[in-house]
């Protein structure tokens, strides 16, 4: 296995931020080699660099013992590097074949395109390395996992030598992603070489050869797996030692928080897209919500604050019921809310830190006065919580669109946890969050549940959803798929529960 | 935002300078003489009480309708329809300043007529702002189709209910003591400046200070945002729409109690365009607007001058205005230059 590939001293910077101030990297044949670091580390940058999508500013890339100082995404495709973007490049009213061969279509004649000889290539993909994928549905029809797999003979078809997949397991339940696996080492055995990026530490240990490890846009270390650990990993990704609550205490759940019974929900093109759902949250406990995205999340959450109506059922808030109140009267009762996406509910984007942190606080006496903002009030609230919760920049002026994924996010729980919420709906509370923060806003919600509230939380992230949940339910068709102990069960039955199997 | 600031002074001074030199080569492309015609521009701007009076009267309407627009503007309502508000604010003034009349006081007389202005203002902007919030129909379309039915009846009324017994279609005249007081004579510049300028500065703190104005920006801002915190977006933005409507009218009734003293058919020639594009250009900046509200206001007073000693058409100088707002708001124009210079600069570094 000779060196095809190397990336030396790259540096690069946007305006003043450093994205990457020393950038290593280098690539056997036929291996798989995982990036790792926090969101920001430059792990994407630095892909960005090798396909072609941006010059460095410094540092030299070698491919086959040829020097170039930046690449662009053309001769990067000609070289065989080949991205698998974390959004698909897919068009969705196209078919399968279509969208593969699209910019190098085999050609009857100048203007005819050859369908048939594109089809017998695309056997040899599919056969060889038993790729699963229907040619002829259009994109929009076929689910995730599928859409990943075209990307990938998308990429192979254009002779791809190097694949990047850039954090691909992200949009995957477990068995698709252990399907994913296959076809990497499928690939691997072939010759290919795969660079894999991740920030989940079990794939990563799972699939790689070696492990090129990167903090703050700085290469930390390559290491090999068979000579490393996960825990030395975190450690190497974070600069400390990760917090984990790995000796679950068990806790002691009070009197039913909420209940609800036999609800019913309508989707945005279908009536019942939540279908006679019954489950009961108790003061102090998390109740887990886990499913593939888009099995009814989005509608159950909804209809829990109030801002979807239901259409049959009750639902029960400390033995009132709350089916027909407005989102303002549930929030009175102390029900918070971190809605699914920060960007488009969660926050006011062109608002600053202070505007959204008191946005919720706004109708209280200690904030208004008269109908007049009492400015000293509404500052120092938010003084102390960028500090309880630590908001950086610590500057209360701060445009919210300006924030890191990480901060702003904290500046939604910022606002929902100072109400000291009884009930706390959260969706998906660290999507496109860094691990450092991760770890700081599963602290805060574990903190806030041992203070007695009781919290909701739905992710897709099924690490995620058993590190912090006491009891796990999962979706499935806006079903009930199974209600689990999170501490007996694992990844597996969830998956399975996930894609509607029965438990075992 | 300093640099935003910055670029965007740059940005007007940059634009006035390209429409000067347009104007001067149309100007000349039909026979006249540059030089001479803007030193009568500017001279009808501000050269003595009279022009400087003139741009003063033209300031006031001008920034009322712009504030109209900003305010339901911050709740993410485009109010395309105070041209309508200000006719029926300004026929309403009308009326009442007739009828009370003798009855009460003047200067009570000259609120009423105000405050009754807006209030008719307010209640026709209700309509589309009802449409907008239940039926979910774009406010665009109602507002301007609601104009017209809006100074149709205003033509309506002037001619058969409240018809002056003139040749032309107005109403009587409005008796000296209710209307507004006159400064810079012989011009119409009237005290109704003041109350634009303390209803800016009311409004600018307004949504700068209390709880209502934050609750109207927010649902403004992120419609999705406000209903998850639990605001009742329908509620705030009618509230807004309602407050746009008012200013529509008072606009309308100062025009009436300080410029013509009578309502006249067809009087207002559009003035809530004007306003409305120096509110679009100031970006819903409460800082900003006075000045655009001003340089436009001035433009069409030196117009009539211009007009008068040399020739020109004065709708000249309407061209010049509207390319001026088509390079303000053409704001990618100038910063993309300066970002390729910069560009090249570093470059040349390397």
């Amino acid at each position: 296995m000779g060196k095809i590939l190397e990336l030396k001293n790259i540096k690069k910077s946007f305006g003043s931020v450093k994205a990457i101030s020393n950038g290593q990297f280098n690539l056997l044949e036929g291996e798989v080699h995982s990036v790792i670091g926090e969101n920001g580390a430059g792990k994407s940058t630095l892909m960005k660099i090798l396909g072609g999508v941006y010059a460095p500013d410094e540092g030299s890339i070698i491919y086959n013992d040829r020097e170039y100082s930046s690449l662009s995404t053309k001769e990067a495709l000609e070289l065989g590097i080949g991205i698998v973007h974390q959004e698909f490049m897919l068009i969705n009213e196209m078919t399968v074949l279509e969208n593969i061969i699209l910019g190098k279509e085999p050609k009857k004649s100048v203007s005819r395109i050859d369908f048939h000889t594109a089809k017998e290539e695309m056997k040899t993909f599919t056969e060889e390395y038993g790729f699963d994928v229907r040619l002829n549905k259009k994109v929009i029809d076929i689910p995730v996992g599928e859409a990943q797999r075209v990307e990938i003979v998308k990429t192979l078809y254009r002779g791809a030598k190097i694949m990047i997949l850039d954090e691909p397991t992200a949009v995957l339940t477990p068995q698709e992603s252990e399907k994913l696996f296959s076809v990497i080492r499928k690939l691997k055995e072939s010759g290919t070489s795969i660079i894999f990026i991740s920030h989940k530490l079990q794939e990563v240990m799972e699939i790689s050869d070696r492990i090129t490890i990167m903090r703050a846009g700085e290469f930390i270390a390559t290491v090999n797996k068979s000579e490393t650990n996960k825990g030395e990993l975190a450690k190497m990704m974070l600069g400390r030692d990760l917090f984990h609550d790995t000796n679950r205490e068990k806790t002691s759940p009070g009197e039913v928080c909420l209940l609800a019974e036999n609800i019913f929900v309508p989707g945005e093109r279908e009536l019942s897209k939540i279908r006679d759902l019954s489950f009961e949250i108790r003061k102090g406990e998390i109740l887990g919500v886990a499913g593939v995205d888009g099995n009814g999340q989005k509608e159950f959450t909804e209809a829990l604050i109030g801002l979807r109506p239901v259409e049959a059922g009750k639902i029960l808030f400390h033995n009132q019921d709350i089916t027909n109140l407005s989102v303002k009267e549930r929030r009175k009762l102390k029900i918070g809310y971190i809605p699914e996406d920060r960007n488009s509910t969660g926050l006011l984007r062109d608002g600053s830190i202070i505007d959204n942190l008191i946005a919720l606080k706004i109708n209280f006496k200690d904030m208004v006065k008269n109908g007049i903002i009492n400015v000293a009030n509404a500052e120092s609230f938010a003084d102390d919580a960028m500090e309880k919760f630590d908001i950086r920049p610590r500057k209360k002026r701060h445009i919210c669109r300006r924030l890191s994924g990480g901060n702003a996010q904290k500046v939604v729980i910022a606002r929902e946890l100072s109400q000291s919420p009884e009930l706390l709906i959260a969706c998906q509370p660290t999507r496109g969050v860094d691990i450092g923060s991760i770890d700081a806003i599963h602290g805060l919600l574990r903190e806030a549940r041992d203070e007695g509230a009781s919290i909701l939380m739905i992710s897709t992230d099924l690490e995620e959803v058993l590190a912090l949940s006491d009891r796990i339910l999962v979706l499935y068709e806006g079903r009930i798929a199974g209600i689990v102990e999170a501490d007996k069960t694992d990844e597996e039955e969830l998956g399975l529960l996930m894609m509607g199997g029965v438990r075992s | 935002m300093q640099e935003n600031k910055v670029a965007r002074i740059k940005n007007t001074l940059i634009s006035i300078c390209l429409v000067f030199i347009i104007g001067a080569v149309c100007m000349m492309l039909i026979g006249y003489n540059p030089a001479e015609a803007y030193r009568e521009l500017l001279k009808g701007m501000f050269a003595g009480s009279l022009n400087m009076g003139t741009t003063l009267e033209k300031f006031t309407p001008v920034i009322l309708t712009g504030l109209a627009f900003v305010v339901s503007m911050k709740a993410g309502f485009m109010n395309m329809g105070v041209e309508g508000q200000l006719s029926l604010g300004a026929i309403t003034a009308a009326w009442l300043g007739i009828e009370l009349q003798g009855i009460f006081p003047g200067t009570v007389v000259t609120l009423i007529c105000i405050v009754a202005g807006g209030l008719a203002g307010a209640a026709w902007s209700l309509i589309p702002a009802l449409l907008r919030v239940y039926l979910n129909a774009n406010e665009i379309c109602t507002t301007i189709l609601l104009n017209y039915v809006a100074t149709l009846f205003t033509t309506y009324l002037c001619l058969y209910p409240l018809y002056g017994q003139e040749a032309v279609a107005q109403t009587a005249k409005i008796d000296n003591e209710i209307l507004l007081s006159y400064f810079l004579k012989p011009s119409k510049a009237n005290s109704g400046i003041v109350i634009a300028l303390i209803l800016l500065v009311c409004f600018a703190l307004f949504y700068k200070k209390t709880r209502l104005g934050f609750l109207i920006k927010s649902v403004g801002d992120n419609p999705g945002f406000s209903e998850c915190i639990g605001i009742n977006t329908k509620k705030y933005m009618i509230i807004a729409v309602l407050f746009s409507g008012m200013l529509g009218g008072i606009a309308g009734s100062i025009e009436i109690l300080g410029v013509y003293t009578r309502f006249i058919n067809g009087f207002s020639n559009n003035i809530a365009l004007y306003g409305m594009l120096a509110a679009l250009i100031s970006g819903g900046s409460f800082l900003a607007l006075p000045l655009y509200s001003f340089l436009i206001a001035a433009l069409k007073a030196g117009a009539l001058g211009m007009e008068r000693f040399t020739g020109l058409p004065d709708s000249l100088i309407d061209i010049l205005i509207v390319l001026f707002i088509l390079f303000v708001t053409m704001n990618g124009l100038f910063e993309f230059r300066t970002f390729r210079r910069k560009n090249r600069k570093e470059e040349a570094k390397e």
